[in-house]
């Protein structure tokens, strides 16, 4: 699945874009440390956390994009700090098991899933 | 110049550090007799005089015993031989001005006060010298592993990055981990030794910002063949270290867990992520994390970026 496809499917706001690149796997977590306990390369992270740690844990995890749940309103600083270290970032409206129940139901029927 | 390296040494260490804990300790009501049978049996010099709620009103030496027996009051109560006006140190001091105390009093034991005046140890030449070899031990065993690591710690490559985090600015979480990771980019190492410090370092952070009373301090240093990261913090310290290490575990609050903190992975993701993990602690001295990480051929040399191109990590982003 890429990432504009995952972008439809979560009818998300973009806010910083990003380059389409194919979504290998989901990292879906609030807290940051089971974000960077995560084995995952090359993913996205789904959370409700909208503080400048949450970029700063994609960065150091090697995380290539995060996706915000519940449609909550992001500070101007992470948006900044996610456009300066060119980490995608967008909103979507749907709650946390929504939005993972339909990204995983993209991903695993999509013919360029690789999970 | 052979001084130089333990002044250093020295320099280093806090009083705390090079104390004796388990302070044999008496009351004022005792009898003299009774101290000068416990000071035989613990083969001891001085003992330490407390009250009810530890703090320290005198010590008895053997001068004050033999005063006593010269005088015939060997069955007299504590309060009326022992000496009152005690000369002492505190915990947090530098060694060197433990030491410098020892010397000019000419004493040979000094009571160690903790900062609320409670008596928390003993200092002795003894002790001194044997928190210095254990002190020496450690690092001639980091020198062995890497004999070259004594002599130059600043390889034309390397680089020495040190951090000051604040407690309670969960706003800043990563900053560290971020700023070291671009350094570790900027020097062309693999991306999993990259990802691995900089995973380790966040947590360090975090548990710097979370959990200690006034933050701490992160150390990098990198060389040829290594990465070696030193966190340290002055309190509280972990009472139970195995329980830490424990997944899951935490002492954090709700609130810190709204904020995206405290699942209890921190310290087993740190072990995880470093080739060498070191942890001690003491409740009420602070925390110290030595982590290492080998530079193998690979994680040195294989510059070429993983993943799709485009990614933020070199673009010298401004944080």
């Amino acid at each position: 699945m890429l990432w504009s496809e995952l972008m439809a499917e979560l009818d998300a706001t973009v806010l910083v874009p990003g380059a389409d690149f194919d979504v290998n796997a989901i990292a879906a977590a609030d807290l940051l440390s089971d974000i960077l306990a995560t084995e995952k390369e090359d993913f996205v992270i789904l959370t409700g956390q909208t503080s400048p740690p949450a970029i700063r844990t994609a960065l150091a995890v090697g995380a290539l994009w995060v996706v915000v749940v519940r449609g909550k309103t992001i500070p101007q600083e992470m948006i900044d700090l996610a456009k300066s270290f060119g980490i995608p970032l967008a909103v979507t409206g749907k709650k946390m098991f929504e939005a993972c129940v339909s990204a995983g139901a993209r991903m695993w029927n999509s013919p360029s899933s690789r999970s | 110049m052979e001084f130089s390296f333990v002044q250093e040494l020295v320099h280093r260490l806090k009083t705390f550090q090079a104390m004796q804990t388990d302070v044999v300790t008496t009351r004022a009501e005792q009898r003299m007799r009774e101290v000068q049978a416990l000071m035989r049996a613990r083969r001891i010099s001085g003992v330490p005089v407390v009250d009810e709620v530890g703090d320290l009103v005198g010590i008895v030496t053997i001068e004050d015993i033999i005063r006593a027996l010269d005088h015939g009051h060997i069955e007299e109560p504590v309060d009326t031989w022992m000496t009152k006006d005690v000369v002492t140190v505190r915990d947090r001091w530098p060694l060197t001005e433990s030491m410098s105390v020892l010397d000019r009093t000419g004493y040979g034991r000094l009571p160690v006060l903790d900062e609320s005046g409670k008596l928390v140890g003993i200092v002795t030449p003894e002790s001194i010298l044997h928190s210095l070899l254990v002190e020496l031990n450690r690092l001639l065993a980091q020198d062995e592993e890497h004999p070259h690591q004594a002599v130059d710690r600043s390889a034309p490559d390397g680089l020495r990055m040190e951090f000051q985090v604040t407690a309670g600015d969960y706003d800043s979480a990563g900053l560290s981990s971020v700023r070291l990771k671009r350094e570790l980019a900027n020097r062309g190492l693999a991306q999993d030794v990259q990802r691995r410090v900089a995973i380790a370092v966040y947590e360090a952070e975090a548990n710097l910002i979370i959990h200690t009373e006034r933050g701490g301090q992160i150390l990098a240093v990198m060389d040829d063949e290594t990465i070696r990261v030193t966190v340290e913090d002055d309190g509280p310290g972990i009472a139970d270290i195995d329980l830490a290490m424990k997944h899951g575990w935490s002492t954090a609050s709700d609130l810190v867990r709204t904020l995206g903190f405290g699942a209890g992975l921190g310290l087993p993701n740190i072990r995880k992520c470093a080739d060498h993990f070191e942890i001690r602690s003491a409740p009420g001295y602070g925390t110290r994390l030595n982590l290492r990480f080998d530079l193998t051929p690979a994680a040195r040399g294989d510059s070429a970026p993983k993943g799709p191109a485009g990614r933020g990590d070199e673009a010298g982003a401004g944080e």
